[in-house]
């Protein structure tokens, strides 16, 4: 460097410089953040209680979560109670389905609804929280709960159906996020 | 030196334990020394890779069917 002649001109540096801020700028934005991205769709007992399980274990380990649910996943966020009057079909469709996250079928040994009730029981033998005890946790642990409006629709729910603090939010708002996280998956 | 806080998590199950102890550590200061005791076998590696990822350390750790560890907390 301290040859005659060899060292780069003030204006050559600061272009040079110019360049690799662009360039950091551009792969910093590329960088995964510390974020996870959760999609629950199947709406089924263990796959719920799964993904409220890593949800819970994401915050511990201090990163953003966000759950994200659609199709029949959104019956777990339906607040108790009877729901408003809607048509027939919603209604059949509504009762056929989890009434809430406390209802939620098994995909195995359903048993018609007796199966996650025993499995529940033998949740508290064993100190395992239960899906109804992490989603009354979650908000207040800082896991962001969302309800894809269309799913919502499909089944003639509304917001007011839900329980509080449920974000909505479309497909795309949803996928932007999952872009930017270290690890997404589906149940 | 005050008293080593303690966090007993003998009855807590996965992910429980590294949430309360989480918890703690968000509001302590840089430093600041914790003991838990906790008897679920997924403790130890709950607890490793929580130190790991916060930048914490696991000063001391008792195996055996109550785990005893000590945890400093990592600069902020």
């Amino acid at each position: 460097m301290t040859e005659a002649g060899t060292l780069p001109s003030t204006e050559a540096l600061w272009a040079r410089l110019r360049t690799l801020e662009a360039e950091v700028s551009q792969l910093s934005r590329r960088v995964p953040e510390e974020r996870v991205s959760l999609l629950v769709v199947n709406g089924d007992f263990e796959r719920v209680h799964t993904a409220l399980m890593l949800a819970h274990a994401a915050v511990a380990l201090e990163l953003e979560v966000s759950l994200y649910f659609a199709m029949w996943g959104v019956q777990a966020l339906r607040a108790k109670g009877p729901g408003r009057s809607r048509t027939v079909y919603a209604r059949c469709l509504n009762a056929i389905l989890a009434s809430n996250v406390s209802g939620l079928p098994s995909s195995r040994m359903n048993f018609g609804g007796l199966g996650p009730l025993a499995l529940v029981r033998l949740m508290q033998k064993h100190a395992i929280a239960s899906p109804a005890q992490l989603l009354d946790l979650a908000t207040e642990a800082g896991v962001a709960l969302v309800a894809c409006p269309l799913s919502l629709s499909l089944f003639e729910l509304t917001p007011a159906d839900l329980l509080p603090d449920v974000e909505v939010r479309g497909a795309a708002s949803f996928l932007e996020e999952a872009t930017r996280s270290r690890f997404s998956a589906v149940f | 030196m005050p008293p080593m806080e303690f966090i007993d998590c003998k009855t807590l199950r996965c992910p429980m334990p590294i949430v309360q102890i989480g918890r703690f550590i968000k509001q302590a200061a840089p430093g600041a020394r914790v003991r838990v005791e906790a008897c679920d076998p997924a403790f130890r590696a709950d607890l490793e890779a929580w130190a790991r990822r916060g930048g914490h350390t696991i000063v001391e750790f008792e195996p055996g069917t109550i785990q005893t560890a000590v945890i400093e907390k990592g600069p902020g």
